[in-house]
């Protein structure tokens, strides 16, 4: 047979044979399990049988004999076994170690190497020790090979770099920004519509409105059909670029079980989720952590049997593997039902390694003390095993998840097991956001998390013991004020219909007060770049069609926060309003770091909102702010207002000019200060200043 | 032209012209001979900065940047430049602010030694200049840190940022 031929058929008899092997590991997994129950030890059986059949069929087929005779041996030790017990573990053993070097073989095969495993050898193994007859006797009979004509033909493929791919999933992007801004143009066309003045003469009107509906609806055309191109292009490049999570964890029940004899224990894998897919990098990169996380969970979680049934828990321990995509995000949990992390002897060997202090380890707590287990050269085996012990698994693990941008936390309760979640961005298609707005900044949920929106009622809030609630279908939920959360604002109660959105993750619910809810948009979401990506609020950004970013928020992190209400010790609050977003930015520098709090305004009306929503010590005000009133204009307009006598205004400038002093003064401002004189230690002295003559005022 | 200023012929202007054009392109002696680092000057305030030009990938006008709150306070925002999300920083917050002339205008977009992209604030689009190789030789020598002062003979005093390391420091800042 010709040589190309050749090579072709053991390729795709190599791939055939490699989903053969795992199907086998399958049902020997389940079928040295006696308490699998008769009908599944039955299915079991059947399914080893037909996949050995077939390997040696198959096999056989391509002329691969000595692959073929190994499958035709395992049959023989099968058909004495009934086909509704459980097989020995010895047998089993056996089988899998053979499948291995079965596979080996194959795999060294098609890659023309030579040093192949002696599958003879295997055979004569599994027979226990008798010699192998020359050529493999009592193999099954080697078939004619195929003619070519009878040949089932290579389908051919290309090879692409994947930075090819990154690109082509770029243009994708911003062809649905380019979506995006269609729509938006549709938009604007009907907004534009809306505007045409009313004392047009009639033909006027009528053409204008007719070439404006027309282009509405040319836009809004375009754009769905754009949308809907690269919503086809997306699905076939998440089907090119990502691949099921079962293909990395699949193996890992085996790995588990493996282990798990190793080490004299019984436990075994539960997986769901494993469907969902991910970027075919980030799934080979996750290959290595997984099967540290779950070893990790047999060797230091799972107990011995005894111990487990002195527990009152089943002899059999349970890793449990969940996987589920929240948005962009992908979450893969593994857990363990075993002893749970023991935080007193984490801290002392901790400190007996010198990974910590002792006056530092006494002041942990115990999420910081689970934390230490991705340090560097910590464990708390006594000596190194096979295993492990040498404290170079799950540091390798946290850098290997930061390496995809992911992160990985761990939870566990003493008695009761731990769990480890990672979170990694599944960063192909777009994710469904709610957007909501707060002040003049719009921020995306994931769609996935809002369960429901609805307008606030006086009558349906209350005042919870920690913070307000909301009655929502005979539940109290937490109430929060986004804007609060954020740190915008002071928080305030949601007046009588504003919008209020029902947020759930992780099994728990908020509702949280809004200002908007411009609707809801189809973006990809990116992660924020390395600098920005410990921020805790978000899970990334999204880009808007006039190009802006948009951040959005990470669900669980709105469940657990409360309001950033000033605690009780905390500095002064002060309100800077400046239209220039670095000029805040510089204030509030200088504010943070004399132990102020800041909020900040970007205009006067803005600046009254705050001032409506809470108390300031302090307000520095730039005087030129851009379109609407002016800072000389603000100050006067709080200077009329008696509620806020003890506030001074600082007013700074980048014109200094006696005329603009004066203006201030007569407006009431309690100093001035010119930008190019603004250095911290100045504009500290003259609002801690001005908040002394005031004092001495009231 | 006056009655009494003399004719001058086209020779005579060729001439004139030559002569400009050497002075133009003759530098001091002493310089002719020094390498040179071209950065982008610009001033913040009263002091004067500069980057290396190597690193400055655009100067975008200060616009379509989103802020971030609960971001450290030198965080002005992010935005997005070439399809990339990129940090935007506020040098003065960086440096210790000490007054500034106008609101920041633009954006400077710079790349980093791994490829990364970040975007400082500035009051005005830099200008393009070169520092002797050897003042900043001796200004880095001086001391570590992210800000060199670079002096020379005849040279205004110019802090060169090292930007990378200034931005390390604010992070540094942030987390303690």
């Amino acid at each position: 047979m010709d040589e190309a031929v050749m090579d072709a058929l053991v390729a795709t008899f190599s791939r055939e044979a490699e989903e053969l092997g795992a199907q086998l590991t399958r049902a020997l997994l389940v079928v040295e399990k006696p308490e699998q129950g008769t009908d599944a030890l039955g299915a079991a059986h059947a399914e080893l049988r037909r996949g050995l059949h077939r390997l040696k069929g198959s096999a056989a087929t391509v002329g691969l004999a000595e692959l073929s005779d190994l499958a035709h041996e395992m049959e023989e030790q099968l058909a004495p076994h009934a086909r509704d017990t459980a097989l020995p573990r010895s047998l089993v053993d056996a089988f899998l170690a053979a499948l291995d070097q079965g596979l080996e073989w194959m795999r060294r095969r098609a890659a023309h190497r030579a040093d192949r495993p002696d599958l003879a050898r295997v055979v004569r193994s599994l027979r226990g020790g008798a010699p192998a007859e020359a050529g493999g006797g009592g193999a099954g009979p080697a078939g004619p090979a195929p003619s070519a004509a009878g040949a089932e033909p290579e389908v051919g493929g290309w090879r692409v770099d994947a930075r090819d791919v990154a690109s082509l999933v770029a243009d994708v992007e911003r062809l649905r920004e380019i979506a995006l801004r269609l729509e938006d143009q549709g938009r604007e066309a009907a907004r534009i519509l809306s505007l045409l003045p009313k004392g047009l003469a009639p033909d006027v009107a009528d053409a204008l409105r007719g070439a404006l509906l027309a282009a509405r609806a040319a836009l809004s055309g375009d754009a769905a059909e754009l949308g809907a191109r690269v919503e086809a292009m997306e699905e076939w490049l998440k089907a090119v670029c990502t691949l099921p999570c079962e293909t990395v964890i699949e193996p890992l029940h085996r790995t588990v079980r493996d282990l798990a004899r190793q080490l004299g224990k019984e436990a075994k894998v539960s997986a769901v989720g494993v469907e969902v897919a991910l970027d075919r990098r980030i799934l080979e990169a996750l290959r290595a952590p997984l099967v540290q996380l779950v070893r990790n969970a047999v060797d230091h979680g799972i107990e011995a049997p005894h111990v487990r049934e002195q527990a009152g828990k089943h002899r059999e321990g349970i890793v449990a593997i969940r996987v589920e995509q929240a948005g962009n995000e992908v979450l893969l949990e593994i857990s363990d039902d075993g002893a749970g992390l023991d935080g007193e002897r984490i801290r002392a060997t901790a400190v007996s390694r010198g990974v910590v202090g002792v006056e530092e380890a006494a002041r942990l707590d115990e999420r910081q003390l689970a934390a230490l287990v991705f340090r560097s050269g910590f464990s708390t085996r006594a000596a190194a095993t096979g295993v492990s012990g040498r404290g170079v698994g799950l540091d390798v693990v946290a850098d290997a998840v930061k390496s995809i941008h992911g992160r990985i936390e761990i939870h566990s309760v003493r008695g009761h097991g731990t769990r480890f979640v990672l979170s990694v961005p599944a960063e192909l298609g777009s994710s469904p956001l709610t957007l909501v707005g707060v002040g003049d900044q719009v921020f995306g949920i994931p769609m996935h998390a809002v369960r429901k929106a609805l307008r606030a009622e006086a009558t349906r809030i209350r005042a919870g013991h920690f913070g307000l609630q909301l009655e929502d279908d005979g539940a109290l939920l937490p109430l929060e004020d986004l804007g609060g959360l954020l740190g915008l604002r002071q928080p305030l109660a949601p007046g009588d219909g504003q919008p209020v959105l029902v947020v759930s993750a992780e099994g728990r619910e908020t509702a949280l007060a809004v200002d908007s809810t411009p609707g809801d948009r189809w973006p990809v979401v990116r992660p924020l770049p390395d600098e920005l990506r410990h921020l805790e609020p978000y899970l990334g950004a999204a880009t808007l069609s006039r190009g802006e970013p948009l951040l959005v928020l990470r669900p669980s992190w709105l469940l657990e926060r409360r309001s950033a209400a000033p605690a009780a010790g905390a500095g002064p609050s002060v309100l800077v309003v400046d239209d220039s977003l670095t000029a805040r930015a510089a204030h509030r520098a200088v504010l943070e770091s004399a132990g102020y709090a800041a909020h900040a305004a970007a205009s006067a009306a803005q600046a009254l909102e705050h001032l409506r929503r809470g108390a300031y010590h302090a307000i520095v005000c730039d005087v030129d702010l851009g379109e609407g009133m002016d800072g000389i204009a603000l100050t006067a307009l709080i200077r009329g207002r008696p509620e806020l006598e003890a506030v001074p205004v600082v007013l700074v400038s980048s014109h200094d000019e006696d005329a603009a002093r004066r203006r201030a003064r007569e407006a009431g401002a309690d100093a001035f200060v010119s930008k190019a004189d603004c250095a911290a230690g100045m504009l500290l002295a003259e609002i801690d200043g001005a908040m002394a003559r005031r004092r001495r005022r009231a | 032209m006056s009655a009494s200023s003399p004719r001058i012929h086209g020779s005579d202007v060729d001439e004139i012209l030559a002569r400009r054009a050497e002075r133009a392109r003759a530098a001091p002696a002493a310089d002719r001979s020094e390498v040179a680092l071209p950065v982008a000057e610009f001033g913040l305030g009263a002091e004067r900065y500069a980057i290396p030009l190597a690193s400055l990938r655009a100067v975008l006008p200060l616009r379509l940047v989103t802020p971030i709150p609960r971001a450290p306070a030198h965080v002005i925002g992010l935005l997005r430049f070439q399809g990339q999300l990129v940090t935007a920083h506020s040098l003065m917050a960086l440096l210790g602010v000490k007054g500034w002339r106008q609101d920041c205008a633009v954006l400077l977009v710079l790349e980093r030694d791994d490829g990364r992209r970040v975007a400082i604030d500035c009051e005005h689009v830099p200008r393009i200049d070169a520092l002797p190789q050897r003042a900043v030789d001796q200004a880095r020598a001086r001391g570590a840190g992210p800000v060199h002062e670079v002096t020379a003979e005849g040279l205004r005093p110019v802090a060169l940022l090292d930007v990378a390391a200034l931005l390390a420091r604010g992070a540094e800042a942030s987390h303690g």
